[in-house]
């Protein structure tokens, strides 16, 4: 049940080319693509989102209730139980801030790119039946999480405010582009997982246990500057850290909200710590990381109907 | 001359079969020599053209590459060899409710079809209407898939995928769906494509329903196209090698049938030296003729040292064991009393149909009891029709129509149907 728009459809093996730079170049297609099958791209977005909450009686308020529920428990536990204690002495709840704004934004791209990992291998049905653009299969789970995150943002500000631990200045004019970021590398992250796991179905166990490593390696519920005073001898082990994907999105995510990020400044490093800094570095990763997905997603895609 | 709807050349689909997945990962690694696969190949060297406004049937056994070249001319797969080159809008049916998700309505599933096909939600929404109506699903629309009977998804399928208004229309084995009243619907609206000089490329496994609807057909065998040509001819050339297999798998050739007279020959009795098919007017061998033909067989006989009158026998025999038509000459009154004779046996006006025929001879005594001999005829009567009749036989025919009742005066078959 395909129409296609073209009036000429042919195929020749002869002068077919499949090669992995070929398509990593032209990356601008995948925007245009995306805007000529919006009807297509919402459809799957929105089956994507609904699909999550068909049958249940709360529906989408399930979106809100968790990530409000996930903060009264941080909350809880580090704020009263714990009594975290900040450098200024005092039980306080500015850790379980700094703890769920971080926790936000890696879920996000966490479930994002481990959904857009299975979402060629489950369409198999219509990956062999129907042709149509497959690459916007991965795309819209990385769309409903980033939207699950803005749901996210909007109860994190309303707890820092009351609070008191998020101070709204400027930078919160630079959140659309930590959103932007994390969007493009969920994406690159996706396409390129995806298009794997069609030919090797144990990069879903691997992205488990990598994605476990990741999480204890971005500075979530530890301070960065914790590392960079037990590393001073070796600041190259700092550097090293600091060349996660994740981190400068997180760290951005966190600055723009004005948590405070603190770090040494002897200690040597290789990405600066401002919010400038960290958007760029986080554009640079999105950029890379979708072009090389983008790239071998579609350097693939010809075998993905014989294969899923 | 005009370019082709379809053109199709040295088309090729090997699929690599590995025993384990890691051969897979092994085999991808830079600089792996050894091969770790099977290579099956689905299509060979697949060439044909479709003119524009021609409707195609496909047909062949399973695994003959039917379904491979569907894929490919949709452009879900993609062929490792040759290409094709399709001018016009496609709409392919290769499955009905591929994209149906069975959690959602039908009306939600109509939109994301819609959208499958490269829909604008605007387009939709202008066919949607007309898919309900074509759907006959009324207010079930607004219920979940999953509460359908499969008779309802199939409804729900064909109309959407026919709301599209393709050049080129490409369906696979989807008209075996649904009640006889909806069957109806789908074929008149598959008609009316054909009606408007769309091209279409059609399988089916009902050769009845290829006859009737296509003008060519292509024979997919074994990955390869065995034959393309006018409808009627391959269809019937195929039903004849369906037979064929079917005798083979059982194992059933007319002499060895436990009905058929056994041979009891012996130097001393009559013998068939050579039986042949002739032309009956050249009288030189053929053995490929059309309904209505006049037929002959010829043949040698030579009688054993003890001489006896022998009757003949040739029979028509279908090659699953069907005995068609018999002919004794004792039945007709004819003896050969002769050492050695060449008998000739004349069928005017044939009246059988397309098939493939055995044709045994018997020689037998005087009160056509014993049998002396038999033998087959060096070649298979081979009959081509290349009009619609149907059947094993033709037969002269009149029909008679009394009116009962007159016709109402404004008389709309699809009203009423």
């Amino acid at each position: 049940m395909t129409v296609s728009h073209d009036f000429v459809h042919s195929y020749d093996t002869a002068t077919a080319k499949h090669g992995f730079w070929q398509y990593a170049f032209q990356w601008p297609r995948y925007f245009s693509q995306v805007v000529r099958s919006r009807a297509l791209f919402w459809n799957f977005a929105r089956r994507e989102l609904l699909s999550r909450f068909r049958g249940s009686a709360g529906g989408i308020f399930w979106v809100l209730i968790q990530p409000i529920f996930q903060f009264a428990i941080y909350f809880f536990v580090f704020g009263f139980l714990f009594e975290h204690r900040t450098q200024t002495g005092g039980p306080s709840t500015d850790f379980a801030i700094y703890l769920f704004s971080g926790i936000l934004i890696f879920n996000t791209l966490m479930e994002g790119t481990t959904q857009a990992m299975q979402s060629v291998v489950s369409s198999s049905n219509l990956v062999k039946k129907v042709a149509f653009p497959c690459e916007l299969l991965p795309l819209s789970p990385v769309i409903v999480s980033q939207t699950v995150y803005l749901v996210g943002c909007v109860v994190l500000l309303t707890a820092g405010l009351i609070t008191g631990d998020i101070v709204l200045s400027a930078k919160i004019l630079a959140w659309p582009l930590v959103f932007l970021c994390a969007l493009v590398m969920s994406t690159g992250i996706g396409l390129l997982l995806a298009a794997t796991n069609v030919f090797a179905r144990d990069i879903a166990h691997l992205y488990r246990i990598v994605a476990q490593a990741w999480f204890f390696m971005t500075p979530i519920f530890w301070p960065l500057d914790l590392v960079a005073q037990k590393v001073t001898g070796a600041p190259w082990i700092l550097n090293i850290m600091l060349l996660n994907p994740a981190y400068p999105v997180t760290m951005a995510a966190r600055q723009v909200i004005g948590l405070p990020e603190s770090i040494p400044p002897s200690a040597a490093r290789l990405v600066p710590m401002t919010l400038t800094g960290n958007l760029i570095a986080a554009a640079i990763w999105a950029s890379v990381l979708f072009v090389v997905g983008y790239g071998f997603f579609m350097s693939r895609k010809h075998k993905f109907a014989d294969l899923v | 001359m005009a370019q082709p709807a379809i053109e199709v050349w040295n088309l090729s689909k090997t699929y690599r079969l590995y025993g384990n997945p890691w051969h897979r990962v092994l085999e991808g690694l830079p600089g792996a020599k050894k091969k770790r696969h099977k290579a099956v190949h689905a299509l060979k060297d697949v060439n044909f053209h479709v003119p524009f406004g021609t409707c195609v049937g496909l047909v062949g056994g399973n695994g003959a590459g039917k379904s491979t070249l569907l894929k490919i001319l949709t452009g879900t797969t993609f062929p490792t060899g040759g290409g094709f080159r399709i001018r016009g809008r496609i709409a392919s049916l290769l499955e009905l409710g591929a994209g149906f998700n069975r959690d959602f309505t039908g009306k939600e599933n109509i939109f994301m079809n819609a959208a499958l096909m490269g829909f604008s939600r605007r387009e939709a929404m202008k066919k949607y209407d007309e898919i309900l109506e074509f759907s006959e699903l009324g207010d079930f629309i607004h219920a979940p898939i999953r509460t359908y009977s499969s008779g309802m998804v199939c409804r729900l399928g064909f109309s959407v995928a026919v709301a599209t208004d393709p050049d080129v229309l490409i369906i696979d084995e989807i008209l075996a769906v649904g009640d006889m009243h909806f069957r109806r619907k789908c074929v008149d609206r598959i008609m009316s494509y054909r009606e408007r000089g769309k091209t279409m490329f059609f399988c089916s496994h009902s050769l009845y329903d290829v006859r009737q609807i296509c003008d060519r057909a292509v024979w997919m065998k074994n990955g390869e196209v065995k034959m393309f040509d006018d409808s009627v001819i391959v269809t019937n050339e195929y039903a004849t090698y369906e037979n064929t297999l079917t005798a083979e798998a059982e194992k059933k050739t007319p002499w060895d049938d436990e009905d058929a007279p056994k041979p009891i020959h012996s130097e001393d009795h009559a013998r068939v030296v050579n039986a042949e098919l002739v032309d009956p007017v050249t009288r030189k061998p053929r053995n490929v003729f059309s309904p209505r033909d006049d037929i002959a067989v010829k043949i040698h006989v030579k009688n054993g040292k003890i001489y006896e009158p022998v009757n003949v026998a040739v029979a028509l025999m279908r090659k699953d064991g069907t005995m068609c038509m018999a002919a004794t000459s004792h039945f007709d009154n004819v003896l050969v009393e002769a050492g050695e004779a060449i008998v000739t046996l004349i069928l005017p006006d044939i009246k059988l149909l397309s098939g493939e025929f055995v044709v045994p001879i018997w020689l037998l005594d005087e009160k056509g009891v014993h049998r002396f001999h038999e033998l087959p005829c060096t070649q298979n009567l081979v009959i081509q029709n290349r009009d619609k009749e149907l059947g094993l036989f033709l037969t002269e025919r009149r029909w008679e129509v009394e009116v009962l009742e007159e016709a109402p005066t404004i008389f709309d078959s699809k009203a009423t149907s």
